[in-house]
């Protein structure tokens, strides 16, 4: 146990004190956040900056100026028309509601026109915007089709409703689902940065041997086996530290909500760690060079991740690939995440944990094998 | 061995993967599949026997439960396994092909031809795997058992030596006898005379000197043609044993020449007169294997055969210009020279890089 | 006392033999050379001593303990000094030393310590915070023995130690040899540099082929081959010149002439170069050139195996 705590240290040092090694195992966590986040989460976060020109000046074109001056996530600015085109293209606002004389007579007719939404950006601040709004004036052509035109019941059926309405309109609803898929994808993402972290982490071993460090290992009283240990003992431990900095920068700097507790994400990641290291020390049993190495582990872990839904989610695939998906530990860990998301007990998912035990047990023995069969004959020149 | 056995097994596996495909991979499957292929990596891991019982038998229960529980069409990987179990117990094939035969009756209908066919052809695996180990055992053990006879060999002839030794002394003996023979019935009897012719001429000496003078003379001769037949008869039957073996190898390898057509030179320098009896046996011995195996296997069409006697070493060399080999296997002619070699404390060194040399060191004693 | 014992050791890669029942002993104090052309099973059979390759058949035993069943005490008393260069690059000198201390067991002060005088021991004293990718190979050659003697073992086995450096750096690595002698160390030392073998080993081992054909010190091996040497001296004139005086000095065995060449065929043990040159001059004959062909190590392998050393 000394000898393998000392190799570990050993090991650290050689890792991290190549710089760029150690910003990359640690940048990685941080790098796969903003990729989700960019990928799924951009209107999430922050306000949207809207314009608005009211040239109507009428009741209904300012409760309507109010209603989205009253959203939280929303700014409103009042500009003029001359104003609209410049603030449009330096990007001040996103996009402009333009209110045209006559908008709260045509509302009052139950024939809304006047009105223009205009945006550089397209669809998609757009359709927000027009949510809401179809959403608040769908309420007023309600009331004005019920009066049938009549100017003066509209106006007392319409001030009632502000009246009610304004304790309901203007908060925002959580949208879970996007923030399950976005941690789902995060996993996604770190679980493919773990890949490369073990892979590049078990590859010392055959750089050792190139290098002939690992003979002079071999030379002092220390066995294979402590010297592998010890490789995937840092291993395990660079993967947990990335695991936990993941969870905790989405939490604290991203805001992401995970839907899952912290020791349920954290020890079904960790578990994967395991297979991980399991993989990485498969390929290189089997693997004749570093550069083999890691030419097997680019074309092993990049599809297998595709397939599993790391990328992407897994519905969009067609069904025989979801069915190769299966097979792959990667699915079985999201799967897991996500099913624990969707508020399914831990305790129910006992099989994903016993599958994802299995593939461990199945790669590290399958390691141990392959280098027990070459374990003589490398040395020979 | 093992090779076969885990690509047999990784194809029966693939085919029920593949089977079940259509239907929703249920986790208890994949679960089954991968503590499978632990079960058996473990067995393969450990070469204790009873670690390997244990796992056999874990994993026999393991396709049993399987195939109760989870999917029928596990059972076909029961034939495999259960055979590689029971060829640890039995020496027979007809309980092996029992044994893989039996579940037969408690599975379905629909799988039992598949199981049959499985079966079978896992039996007569398993079988043509052992028989193969089992030839592969016997070859080593003959292998061994013809070590032994050529060290048994070697060591007869060693003695076979040590006799020729002893032969040799009795006929040096036997010589000695036929010289003191000679010199008594040449020698003795030429001294005797001269002794006389001596003696006359003393006692004639002061009455007649020319007749002693003459007997004198008469004397001489006497003793000069003894002295020149001792020289000759010591010439004629002084032993020469680097004669000998000189013209013993020389004779060998003329006879090899004309038999074999195979172009052959023979050099020696240094004092060969310091290479004892048994040393040329050896010498002899291991040139004559090694201008078989030139002829044998490099088809060499020029052999050089050298002697060279150092301060305190012998070296003979037998190089040929043949195809030569780098990776040659040690067979019982090499290590058949090595032991002669070893008898007297010598080397041999085999180099097949420029055609192939047999290199004999030998210490003087 | 014998360090290290080998008896009948044999290594086999599937058909090929690579070490073919090599038997030696080696004493302490020795510096013991293993002599052999590239491939002939040196380095094979120090990875055996060293326990990186099984063993196919034979034993080896250090200090009487053999290594199958000591395997952990036969390491902890042995330094290897591979023939490739085995540091980590990325560790300054002093950090790589300590590494490899470590493994046997070293900690703390005494860690520290011993790996400061192996550092100082092979000169890189001062280098203790560089890093090796700014050493020349000489000194990374250096560097690689100071993390094979800092834990302080029994026998130290350097394989090739040489190869490719500057000779101010060869000159450095052999005086230190010499030293870790002096120090009580037993040393194997392997090279196919015919000249550093003739130079500080006390005994030498000729390995062809896997096997050992000749063992001894330098002179007992050049006596295996002959006891004679030649010496040529070129005269301006040797017409006139009384052979027979010269064939009374000391050693000499005969004398002849071709052209102005005089032959000189004389006892190799017997030092008498000054002896015959003072003769030469006593005759007042004006000597060209001299030259003496003692035979060395090269003569004898190349004697018993018919091959150079190097090609």
């Amino acid at each position: 146990m000394k000898n393998i705590i000392w190799m570990m240290r050993n090991a650290f040092k050689v890792v991290f004190k190549d710089k760029k090694n150690a910003l990359i195992f640690l940048l990685g966590p941080v790098i796969c956040i903003m990729i989700a986040v960019t990928a799924y989460g951009h209107w999430e976060e922050g306000e949207i900056r809207i314009g608005v020109v009211n040239e109507d000046q009428d009741y209904i074109a300012n409760d309507t100026v109010k209603f989205f001056t009253g959203m939280k996530n929303i700014k409103v600015e009042e500009i003029t028309q001359s104003e609209m085109q410049e603030a449009l293209t330096s990007g001040s606002v996103e996009s402009v509601i333009y209110l045209e004389k006559g908008f709260t007579n045509s509302i009052e007719k139950g024939n809304p026109s006047h009105i223009q939404l205009i945006s550089i950006k397209g669809a998609e601040v757009t359709t927000f915007i027009e949510s809401y709004l179809y959403q608040y004036l769908g309420n007023v052509l309600a009331i004005s089709k019920r009066v049938q035109a009549d100017h003066v019941a509209f106006k007392t059926a319409y001030n009632q409703y502000q009246q009610e309405s304004y304790g309901i309109s203007a908060h925002t609803v959580e949208d879970t689902s996007k923030n399950n898929i976005m941690t789902v994808r995060t996993m996604g993402f770190l679980i493919i940065i773990m890949f490369f972290t073990a892979g590049n982490l078990a590859a010392l071993i055959l750089k050792e041997k190139e290098k002939r460090t690992y003979f002079r290992l071999m030379v002092a009283p220390i066995s294979a086996k402590e010297y592998v240990l010890s490789n995937a003992f840092v291993n395990v431990l660079v993967m947990v530290f990335q695991i936990i900095i993941t969870i905790i920068l989405m939490k604290t700097l991203f805001k992401i909500d995970l839907r899952l507790s912290f020791m349920e994400m954290f020890f079904v990641m960790s578990l994967f760690a395991v297979v991980t290291v399991g993989i990485s020390l498969c390929i290189v049993a089997f693997a004749k060079s570093s550069a083999a190495a890691s030419a097997i582990q680019n074309v092993i872990v990049t599809p297998t991740c595709m397939l599993s839904g790391c990328f992407f989610p897994l519905e969009v695939m067609p069904e025989v690939i979801q069915k190769i998906a299966n097979f792959l530990p990667q699915t079985w860990v999201l799967e897991t995440i996500a099913q624990l998301q969707g508020g399914a007990a831990f305790s129910s998912l006992y099989m994903n944990i016993l599958v994802l035990l299995a593939f461990g047990l199945t790669f590290v023995l399958l390691a141990i094998y392959q280098f027990s069969r070459k374990s003589d004959v490398t040395v020979f020149r | 061995m093992e090779k076969w056995l885990i690509v047999f097994k990784a194809v029966i596996l693939g085919f029920i993967i593949i089977w079940l495909f259509d239907s929703q991979l249920r986790s208890e499957s994949l679960l089954f599949f991968l503590l499978y292929i632990s079960c058996n990596l473990t067995i393969y891991l450990f070469q204790k026997r009873p670690v390997i019982h244990i796992m056999s038998m874990m994993t026999i229960m393991l396709i049993i439960i399987g195939h109760l529980f989870i999917e029928q069409i596990f059972i076909l990987l029961l034939p495999l396994n259960l055979c590689e179990w029971i060829i640890k117990w039995t020496e027979r094939y007809f309980p092996l092909l029992l044994s893989a035969i039996a579940p037969l009756i408690f599975i379905e209908r629909e799988l039992q031809l598949l199981y049959g066919f499985i079966s079978v052809i896992s039996m007569v695996q398993i079988a043509l795997i052992d028989q193969y180990l089992k030839k592969e055992a016997a070859w080593v053990e003959k292998e061994d058992e013809m070590r032994e006879t050529n060290d048994r060999l070697t060591k007869s002839l060693l003695e076979n030596a040590e006799f020729n030794k002893q032969l040799e002394y009795t006929i040096k003996l036997e010589e000695r006898n036929r010289i003191s023979q000679e010199i008594h019935d040449q020698i003795g009897h030429n001294m005797a005379g001269a002794l006389i012719q001596m003696e006359a001429a003393k006692r004639l000496v002061d009455k007649d000197q020319t007749k002693a003078k003459e007997l004198l003379q008469n004397a001489i001769h006497i003793s000069s043609d003894g002295i020149d037949s001792i020289r000759f008869t010591l010439k004629n039957l002084k032993p020469k044993t680097e004669q000998i073996g000189v013209q013993r190898l020389k004779l060998m390898i003329d006879d090899f020449v004309v038999k074999q057509g195979v172009t052959t030179h023979f050099l020696y320098k240094g004092s060969i007169d310091l290479i004892s009896p048994i040393q040329w046996k050896i010498i002899i011995e291991n040139v004559k294997e090694s201008l078989t195996n030139a002829l044998k296997y490099s088809g060499a069409t020029k052999i050089h055969v050298d002697i060279a006697v150092l301060n305190k070493l012998i070296k003979v060399v037998v190089k040929d210009n043949g195809s030569g080999s780098k990776k040659f296997t040690k067979g019982l002619g090499i290590s058949g020279m090595e032991e002669r070699a070893a008898t007297v404390n010598g080397k041999v060194i085999i180099d097949g890089q420029d055609g192939f040399s047999v290199t004999l060191l030998l210490p003087i004693i | 006392m014998n360090v290290l014992e080998i008896n009948q050791l044999t290594k086999k890669f599937g058909q090929f033999i690579a070490v073919d029942g090599v038997s030696l002993a080696i004493m302490e104090g020795e510096i013991f050379g293993f002599l052999g052309a590239n491939g002939a099973g040196k380095s094979t059979t120090i990875n055996m001593i060293a326990g990186l390759l099984k063993i196919s058949k034979g034993e080896i035993k250090l200090l009487g303990k053999d290594l199958k069943r000591n395997s952990k005490y036969v390491k902890k008393n042995i330094g290897l000094v591979p023939q490739d260069i085995a540091i980590y690059e990325d560790l300054t000198a002093l950090e790589n030393v300590k590494f490899f201390a470590g493994l046997y067991g070293l900690r703390g002060n005494e860690l520290n310590k011993n790996a400061i005088e192996a550092l100082d021991f092979v000169g890189l004293g001062d280098k203790q915070k560089s890093y090796p990718k700014s050493f020349s190979g000489g000194m990374k050659r250096r560097l690689n023995i100071a993390c094979a003697i800092a834990h302080q073992p029994k026998l130290i086995i350097m394989d090739e130690p040489t190869v490719g450096i500057d000779p101010q750096s060869r000159k450095h690595i052999l005086e230190s040899v010499k030293k870790l002698n002096s120090n009580g160390c037993t040393i194997i030392y392997t090279s196919h540099y015919m000249e550093e073998v003739e130079a500080i080993c006390s005994r030498i081992a000729i390995i062809d082929h896997g096997k050992v054909i000749a063992e001894g010190s330098k002179e007992q091996l050049i006596s295996l081959i002959t006891d004679a040497k030649d010496i040529q001296v070129e005269v301006k004139d040797a017409a006139d010149f009384d052979l027979k005086e010269v064939n009374e000095l000391n050693g000499v065995r005969s004398v002849q002439t071709e052209g102005n060449v005089i032959q000189i065929y004389s006892d190799a043990e017997v030092n008498n170069l000054n002896e015959i040159i003072l003769h030469f001059m006593k005759k007042k004959v004006e000597i060209r050139s001299l030259k003496e062909n003692a035979p060395n190590l090269e003569t004898v392998f190349l004697t018993l195996t018919g091959r150079k050393l190097r090609d």
